[in-house]
């Protein structure tokens, strides 16, 4: 799979292009992408913890080259640590709103050594 | 407009019953894995849509990951997790190969296994899982521990 950070070539947005992904129920980003194309602004809802993020977070990745239907990891920072922001896929169009969850089910695994 | 994907860890073996923890052992005192050695193979199944209800989403693009809990997605803060103790082994699609890992997978942070069968996804029509080997291999510099970290299997739907 692509990496955000393997990316190349900034490509231009529609503005007030938006993807909206819901995490597994109670859990909603708001990811909104400028005019520009450079940046993307991921905003967590204040009443949600996303990722130990209280309420912001900024991607450092310009964002680019965008074919459609691909799926891409989208990589912040917290704390100085990149993270996982969301997985994001593009839409057929780069223009438009579209529903996306991003979805995981963890299980503890444990053993002594 | 189809519900998002029913994604659930289960047993192989009849009744398939969901399984909440994946503990792993090796041949030392209390089931220690001894250094330099691999535990047991926990086997298990991933499934989508168990119970075959109506209107289910394909769970996409699914790929296994271990992070240092099951809480903080993206997390390898620990040895155990930056240095893949965790292997995992895709063997099948609904019992069938193709496409399957004919080796284990080393695991942890942002080194992620993706799904090698069906494309990658969980199809939600009705009843469908991957069958996944774990297992545990302690380097033999490892000093003595135990951990408890999360197997994690991500995904995505669309609507």
């Amino acid at each position: 799979m692509k990496q955000w950070s393997d990316l190349a070539d900034p490509v231009t947005l529609d503005p007030g292009f938006s993807v909206y992904l819901t995490r597994q129920k109670c859990e909603k980003l708001a990811c909104g992408f400028d005019g520009e194309g450079m940046d993307v602004i991921l905003q967590a809802p204040e009443d949600v913890q996303f990722l130990s993020f209280t309420r912001y977070a900024q991607a450092v990745s310009t964002l680019v080259d965008l074919p459609p239907k691909w799926l891409y990891t989208v990589f912040g920072y917290a704390l100085g640590q990149q993270v996982i922001l969301a997985r994001l896929s593009i839409p057929d169009k780069i223009s438009g709103t579209r529903e996306i969850e991003h979805l995981y089910l963890p299980r503890p695994v444990s053993f002594p050594w | 407009m189809a519900s998002s994907p029913v994604v659930e860890w289960r047993q192989v073996a009849s009744p398939n019953s969901v399984v909440s923890s994946f503990p792993l052992s090796g041949s030392a005192f209390s089931g220690a894995i001894p250094v330099g050695t691999s535990s047991n193979v926990f086997s298990l199944r991933v499934y989508n849509n168990f119970a075959v209800a109506a209107s289910i989403a394909d769970a996409l693009s699914c790929v296994l990951a271990v992070y240092d809990d099951t809480i903080h997605e993206g997390q390898a803060a620990t040895t155990a997790t930056s240095a893949k103790y965790v292997n995992v082994q895709v063997t099948d699609y609904n019992g069938i190969s193709t496409g399957a890992d004919s080796a284990y997978y080393a695991i942890g942070g942002a080194t992620k296994h993706p799904l090698p069968v069906n494309g990658g996804t969980l199809g939600g029509a009705t009843a469908n899982y991957a069958t996944v080997n774990i297992k545990v291999v302690i380097p033999a510099t490892a000093t003595q521990g135990n951990v408890s970290q999360g197997l994690w299997i991500e995904y995505s739907s669309t609507s």
